[in-house]
């Protein structure tokens, strides 16, 4: 077995995926705050409309991860830990959590939006692009390439069944089948088990998707009622040991359990302009906990077929980093007793790895894996939702295998998309963002659709970050054009194509020592560049921003005391003991409305339009999100009132002075006063608690 | 004896809807939204003189519909017909819980306008403390907000759909489409057109908005607040049931039949006023 196979492994990897989802929300917010919305005489009323609707959907993805934060606590909470509000403070390079990018506090623009599609890209298309990486790089025989093409995409994306058709002349001809299993083994046998006895039906819809993907050059998926023109099999038919997921929100969920083919995609392998093949697969539907096993054999068998020099597959494979990294895994791990690293390049990636683990230890009948109590977890009822999906917020309960499948398949749905159904998807809404943000940047190169918000403002150099976080290297000596003040187009042509970040030309070159550093700063100071010479390259950082400005310094510490304390209600309330129902209450209905909404959100637009610094009066500060400390669990129920009640009295006393300030928001009075009414309440709350 | 005083009407309030905060200018992450050619949003409850209406969309204006005494209605009653308003700036009050739970904001201030074509204007507040009627809702117990907040919400409600014209939300919404489609094709002004699409796109949505705006326009809240500070009079002798300015008046009305994408509700209720004519 490998990756997640144990219950230390799983908790782990959930505490993982929870700072992932705060650390991505946090990102969307800020930038989503940063998009203008107000009628402004450089933006034409027809572009507010697009710019008042990238800001409503950036925000509602962050609600969403707000949902999946919630729901991976849950998750925790069902196998028995405690939940994680714990993140790294920003910015964080590429590659601290697995491959994903760098995450970074920026404000809204068409290189964030397209970062942000990066994190939500569904793990097919990653999959894909990596392939075709691949046999750029190696060339060879289309028939071969295509065999490596099923297999990788057909482990990877957890398909049962898949056929490669390649083009010959004008004609799409059949080259090679996956099964799904083994390779040795015999194909019609698993063909007949993957198509359930009905071939013919899957057969067309396989081969419609084929055509189509042929003639439109895109991935086509679909999912598949399995009683639509199917002659799907009882639900006794169903192997025992294969977890039946009901319920599941998607098309190919509610197709989930009956049997029967699920879902079919068709994905065209285009190599230069032209598509040279289509690769389609078919699954039935989830998948057993041994297929770890098969897969990790597989990839030996091919392996072992030849020594590395003469065996092109193998060195395909080796170079492929899902299964260098399972192979180094299954080879390497000793005894288990830490947890192994987890490696993977997308979200969702990430979370078909944690569902593989619940599936493995879910359905071990030496494991009793769902030992949390049920009533430990937070859902909609305790948030005080007026129903299930309010504000697109619906975390689920977990009580055992299917609904912690359910729960995972949400988010990973929500992120990626459904087959055939991408749009409402993180990755979807942000692709498309980039497409009308790309249309409108191309109508008026000026435009700008943020605030003048700075990169990655701190307060603070907290020991987890880095005051440069490293971007990309550029292999052409640029430094003497640096020297000069100047920048070379190489340079400029290094962060179009590695970073995706188009510099100003009237850019600012600084000589912080000559030869060896050197600042670039755009024209408004917002974001700031640092260059340094190594050997035959320059390597790229990219800096945070020192909050200098007192008015600005002061705002952020506010809202870093308010999120503290919203983090420490919420930790309590996630990990909460015998709290009475009025408890909480009070503690989901003060954390959630009123202080993210009434609280943070106000401090995060005032914090966008006060200076950031005096060098540059039109830069503007934001929320920094910086945690100051491991924030831990307040253990005493009822001593946390006092702490609540005390931190929320020093945010209203801090509200009150700043509100006396010139440089104060007329937003500020109204803020003290429900800060103020808030610690009240909460003063109140700790007063019935203490003894008499 | 007591005088009922029978009023119904659309509303106008142009308010963020959580989870924007209470003072969001323009609306972003709940239903509500500024178009790209109004003002910013003032939280206002207007019963009349709507600003920036928008249309296709209700016509905004609150009357009394029918006067009773002791129960037997009086259809010739001077006030029947009379304009009723709340005083600007009525706001419905929340702060996405800071200062009550959710959905059940109460109203602030509160305090009914009546006035006729011929002079009468009958006016009365709900305050929070006599004594002291500079208090804020900030300054107040628990308990006396709690006198004004939301006494019940409900959903579905069929005389919420009767009385307000809504009828089928289903066939309401798809009315709503169809005009604002016909709209946008006759507008030739850019800066309306991108008005008339937000509107649409609103419509669009798959989201939990959607299945709000579906809900809202059948639900209703109601409310049963004390009118308690000082009563004015003007023009009222003339008629022969003068409302008592000494003791208590009650207004019990609902609101609901919420047309998010007008910015306008329906109100219907009763004022209960005590005569100065004594059973």
């Amino acid at each position: 077995m490998i990756g997640i196979d144990s219950r230390r492994d799983l908790i782990y990897a959930l505490s993982e995926a929870a700072a992932i989802e705060h650390a991505l929300l946090c990102q969307y917010l800020f930038a989503g705050y940063s998009i203008r919305r107000s009628p402004a005489a450089d933006v034409p009323a027809t572009r507010l409309k697009d710019l008042q609707s990238w800001a409503g959907t950036v925000l509602l993805v962050a609600r969403e991860e707000m949902e999946h934060l919630g729901t991976v606590c849950n998750l925790l909470a069902s196998i028995g830990a405690a939940p994680n509000f714990r993140r790294p403070n920003f910015p964080q390079p590429t590659r601290y959590f697995g491959e994903i990018a760098a995450f970074s506090l920026e404000r809204f623009s068409f290189d964030t939006v397209r970062r942000f599609a990066e994190f939500e890209k569904p793990e097919f298309l990653h999959l894909r692009e990596t392939i075709i990486r691949l046999i750029e790089t190696y060339g060879g025989g289309p028939r071969d390439d295509l065999d490596i093409v099923m297999e990788t995409i057909g482990v990877d994306g957890l398909w049962d069944y898949g056929e490669s058709w390649i083009l010959a002349g004008d004609e799409l001809e059949f080259a090679t089948v996956w099964t799904g299993r083994r390779v040795s083994r015999r194909v019609d046998e698993l063909k007949e088990r993957a198509l359930q006895g009905s071939p013919d039906a899957a057969r067309d819809v396989m081969a419609r998707l084929i055509q189509e993907a042929y003639a439109s050059r895109r991935w086509i998926s679909e999912a598949v009622d399995p009683q639509a023109g199917m002659d799907a099999p009882a639900e006794e038919d169903t192997p025992a040991d294969e977890p039946v997921v009901e319920g599941a929100s998607t098309a190919l969920g509610a197709a989930a359990g009956r049997g029967g083919l699920n879902a079919a995609a068709a994905v065209p392998i285009i190599i230069g302009d032209r598509v040279r093949a289509v690769v389609a697969f078919l699954y039935r539907t989830y998948h057993h906990a041994h297929e770890d096993d098969d897969y990790v054999n597989t990839v030996f068998d091919a392996l072992n077929e030849g020594p590395d020099e003469t065996n092109r597959l193998a060195r395909l494979l080796r170079r492929h980093d899902v299964v260098k990294s399972m192979v180094a895994t299954a080879s390497t791990d000793g005894r288990g007793l830490m947890p192994d690293r987890l490696d993977f390049s997308t979200i969702g990636g990430f979370y078909r790895q944690i569902r593989k683990g619940f599936l493995a230890l879910g359905t071990d009948p030496f494991l009793q894996l769902f030992i949390g109590p049920v009533d430990a977890q937070i859902t909609s009822k305790e948030i005080g939702l007026p129903f299930p999906g309010w504000h697109n917020v619906d975390p689920g309960r977990i009580s055992d295998l299917t609904s912690a499948l359910k729960a995972i398949d949400q988010i990973i749905v929500e992120g990626e998309g459904a087959p055939g159904h991408n749009a409402t998807s993180h990755y979807g809404r942000f692709l498309a963002i980039a497409d009308e943000l790309g249309s409108a940047l191309a109508d008026d190169p000026a435009f700008e659709p943020a605030a003048p918000v700075a990169s990655n403002p701190v307060v603070r150099l907290h020991s987890d970050i880095q005051p440069e976080v490293f971007l990309f290297e550029i292999t052409s000596d640029v430094s003497t054009p640096l020297d000069r003040g100047t920048l070379p187009p190489a340079l400029v042509d290094g962060f179009l194509k590695r970073a995706n970040i188009t510099l100003a030309i009237d850019a600012r070159v600084d000589v912080v020592e000559k030869g060896i550093a050197w600042r670039i700063t755009d024209p408004r100071g917002r974001q700031v560049f640092s260059c340094r010479r190594a050997p035959k390259r320059v390597d790229v950082y990219q800096t945070i921003t020192r909050l200098e400005s007192e008015f600005a310094v002061d705002l952020a510490d506010l809202f870093n005391a308010a999120y503290e304390v919203m983090l420490l209600m919420l930790i309590r309330l996630y990990a909460h003991t015998d709290e009475s129902a009025d408890d909480l209450k009070m503690l989901a209905g003060i954390a959630f409305l009123p202080l993210m909404t009434q609280v943070l959100r106000p401090l995060t637009e005032m914090l966008m339009e006060a200076p950031a610094t005096p060098r540059y009066p039109a830069l503007r500060a934001g929320p920094t999100f910086e945690i100051y400390h491991d924030l831990r669990m307040l253990p005493h129920r009822d001593g946390a009132w006092f702490i609540f009640h005390e931190r929320m009295q020093d945010i209203a006393d801090e509200c009150g002075r700043l509100a006396g300030l010139p440089e104060a928001s007329p937003r500020m009075p109204l803020l003290h006063r429900n800060v103020a009414r808030l610690a009240d309440r909460l003063g109140e709350i700790a007063a019935a608690k203490r003894p008499s | 004896m007591n005088l009922s005083i029978h009023f119904e009407g659309w509303f106008q309030c142009r308010m963020a809807t959580d989870p924007d905060p209470t003072d969001e200018p323009r609306g972003v992450s709940g239903t509500a939204f500024a178009l790209v050619t109004e003002p910013n949003f003032d939280r206002v409850i207007r019963f009349q003189n709507p600003v920036a209406a928008r249309a296709p969309g209700p016509k905004v204006g609150v009357q009394v519909t029918n006067v009773d005494v002791d129960g037997t209605s009086q259809a010739e009653h001077a006030l029947v017909g009379a304009r009723v308003s709340l005083v600007s700036p009525a706001q419905f009050i929340e702060q996405n819980g800071a200062i009550v739970a959710p959905n059940t904001a109460f109203i602030d201030p509160l305090h009914f306008l009546i006035t006729t074509p011929s002079g009468i204007s009958i006016s009365r507040a709900a305050l929070w403390d006599l004594a002291d009627p500079s208090l804020s809702y900030f300054d107040v117990s628990d308990e006396l907000l709690q006198a004004r907040q939301v006494k019940k919400l409900e959903i579905n409600v069929d005389e919420v759909k009767s009385a307000s014209g809504v009828g089928d939300p289903l066939v309401f919404v798809a009315e709503r489409v169809r005009q604002l489609k016909a709209a946008l094709a006759a507008e030739t002004d850019d800066n309306l057109r991108a008005g008339l699409e937000q509107r649409l796109d609103a419509f669009a949505r798959t989201d939990w908005q959607t299945e709000r705006l579906y809900l809202l326009l059948a639900a209703r809240v109601n409310y049963e607040v004390d009118l308690n500070g000082p009563a004015v009079l003007d023009g009222a002798d003339s008629l022969t049931d003068r409302p008592d300015a000494e003791r208590v008046w009650r207004a019990a009305f609902w609101m609901g039949a919420w047309d998010n994408d007008a910015l306008c509700g329906y109100v219907k209720g009763t004022l209960l006023i005590p005569t100065g004519l004594r059973s």
